[in-house]
């Protein structure tokens, strides 16, 4: 089973789903350094509005043992 | 990404009550050659993410000042998604995610903080239609963001901060388990973080990453505004 989808899997891996657009063969969007110096500290009682802009670039897919995947360099990059 | 994050004078357990709002919004950019042809919902609506938390500010640890919050993350598949697209704004999948996250005041000038999350997801039963899958369910993770600080300037920061994945239990396809597919990532970077007034605040950092496992490797640039009204 894990040999004849890791191709398509491999290839939607490739664009940087987590943090950002999701493909379901992968984690979903998550905090992945989105949100870091003072986290611990909210300001203070009352509303706060965070905005955030984050660009991710992915370069290379890489393989149950850390090893690039063959033929997958594609330079897919997300706003969000 | 916008997000709405209120704290409530009222009180649990010594600790404040809050919600956390978050709406992200998304512009996908690709191509490839491996695989089905690579396919990019132009929607722009990413999943929804609300929680409940209690954040504390007046707790000490080591006699040092150390602030913390438990938060219940709940990611709610409203994100666009068609199972046309190899790559979706949303999931179509539910994630349940509490953290716990910390700051701790070494010095004045010295910190460190970091944020701490499990995280559980359901099954997307709408899967990309060219893998003939009828259910997917990503396995179990535990990823947290750290980053140690330290104020050159007043009221500026700099920071080394990053991040570490690790999946812990394998995906699953049409309820089967599919051996080794947990993934793992490490990320570490520069980053900055100017109260420019006692309201507003500018975050700006990159990271890199490495030891990469079932999973794409690249950089992440990231800006973040934050206003207190």
């Amino acid at each position: 089973m894990r040999k004849t989808i890791s191709v398509p899997l491999l290839a939607a891996l490739l664009f940087g789903v987590a943090g950002t657009p999701s493909f379901a063969f992968n984690q979903p969007p998550l905090n992945l350094g989105l949100t870091d110096i003072l986290d611990g500290a909210f300001p203070a009682p009352g509303p706060t509005s965070p905005s955030t802009s984050r660009r991710t670039r992915r370069t290379n897919s890489r393989t149950m043992t850390g090893t690039p995947s063959p033929g997958t360099r594609r330079s897919p990059t997300c706003f969000r | 990404m916008n997000q709405f994050v209120h704290v409530y004078k009222h009180k649990i357990l010594g600790g404040h009550l809050g919600a956390d709002v978050l709406l992200p919004v998304v512009a996908i950019s690709g191509s490839g050659s491996v695989g089905p042809p690579v396919s990019t919902n132009p929607a722009v609506l990413g999943d929804l993410v609300v929680g409940p938390f209690v954040q504390w500010f007046d707790t000490k640890l080591l006699g040092r000042p150390f602030f913390q919050r438990v938060e219940l993350d709940f990611i709610l598949p409203t994100g666009q998604y068609d199972n046309k697209y190899l790559i979706n704004p949303g999931s179509n999948l539910w994630t349940i995610e509490p953290y716990y996250a910390f700051t701790w005041f070494l010095t004045p000038e010295f910190s460190t903080s970091w944020r701490i999350h499990y995280t559980y997801n359901t099954k997307n039963d709408d899967p990309f239609v060219a893998l003939g899958a009828n259910d997917l369910q990503p396995g179990q993770a535990f990823h947290f963001n750290y980053s140690f600080e330290y104020e050159f300037f007043k009221n500026f920061r700099g920071a080394v901060a990053g991040y570490y994945l690790k999946q812990i239990t394998d995906d699953d396809i049409n309820g089967q388990t599919l051996s080794n597919s947990k993934e793992q990532v490490f990320a570490i970077g520069p980053a900055v973080f100017w109260a420019a007034s006692p309201n507003f605040f500018l975050g700006l950092k990159t990271q890199w990453e490495s030891s990469v496992e079932n999973r794409p490797e690249g950089n992440r640039t990231t800006f973040r505004m934050t206003y207190k009204f």
